[in-house]
């Protein structure tokens, strides 16, 4: 693998959140304009991250619900906190 | 919402059963989700959920809000989902290494992940999408299925999951960046296997 798509592959989550300084962000930037390859892995973990992001929390159901408030304020009740 | 919990928290001390029931109103599917996603089942889901409120209770009288009460809940969440691990005597972690998730022959690997876009028609390969991301996690090493929970699920930033974790911030970069580069390619191998040969 090339030098400048080994680096960004190590980086790319890092460019993704932001998280890199302007100059390295910069340099990334140019490298995935000028090479499809990087650019198309770039894409995949940004679509990656953005679908597993996209799903909503699951309802919980009412007799977990139920049974911890029971197990809670039986111990409120009982002075265990 | 910090300035409501600390007046939550507050009022618990104090012995206010409102404020205990409105702190579990508040954070009660947070945990469970998070519990779901880190073991995979409802009723481990459920004993994490339980085991983390009965802890933060015991020592609420003790917490001097020097972290957010939420970073809190899910520190002691973790330590449950690592308890729960050394209970089943699941395996130990192996480390995923960057270069087995590299392509050799570079970046130009085509990778088949669906858009999940919120078209109704597309309730199908939702359905499907969301029943391929939970496999997938269930599949990766626990070390880094909490980092992405928290990092990609629950939003915390890379210095709140550290904090939470008490790992380095270096160590939340590297386990996620990882983790996201595995579910990509589990995601992937699941949709490409699919395709009917051409």
């Amino acid at each position: 693998m090339h030098e400048e798509c080994r680096v960004l592959f190590e980086k790319m989550s890092e460019y993704l959140d932001g998280e890199l300084d302007a100059d390295l962000c910069g340099k990334i930037m140019s490298h995935l304009e000028a090479c499809p390859d990087c650019l198309n892995c770039f894409k995949s973990l940004k679509n990656t991250v953005d679908i597993c992001k996209r799903f909503p929390r699951e309802k919980m159901p009412k007799e977990i619900h139920a049974r911890l408030r029971t197990t809670l304020e039986d111990c409120m009740r009982k002075g265990t906190f | 919402m910090e300035d409501y919990d600390h007046e939550l928290i507050a009022r618990f001390k104090k012995g206010s059963m409102t404020a205990m029931e409105k702190i579990v109103e508040k954070y009660e599917e947070m945990l469970f989700n998070f519990g779901k996603r880190m073991c995979g089942h409802t009723q481990d889901a459920e004993d994490i959920m339980q085991e983390t409120f009965l802890n933060a209770f015991k020592s609420l009288k003790d917490f001097r809000e020097e972290t957010k009460l939420k970073n809190w809940l899910f520190r002691i969440a973790a330590n449950a989902c690592y308890r729960k691990r050394r209970k089943k005597k699941d395996e130990p972690d192996r480390e995923l290494s960057l270069d087995a998730l590299m392509n050799p022959e570079g970046n130009g690997q085509k990778f088949d992940i669906p858009d999940a876009s919120n078209d109704p028609g597309e309730d199908l390969i939702r359905t499907e999408l969301k029943e391929v991301i939970a496999a997938a996690t269930q599949r990766l090493p626990a070390i880094y299925r909490l980092v992405f929970n928290l990092r990609d699920i629950e939003g915390f930033s890379t210095e709140e999951t550290a904090d939470i974790l008490d790992i380095t911030t270096q160590s939340v970069k590297t386990r996620l960046h990882r983790a996201r580069l595995f579910l990509r390619n589990e995601i992937s191998d699941h949709f490409k296997e699919e395709k009917p040969d051409a």
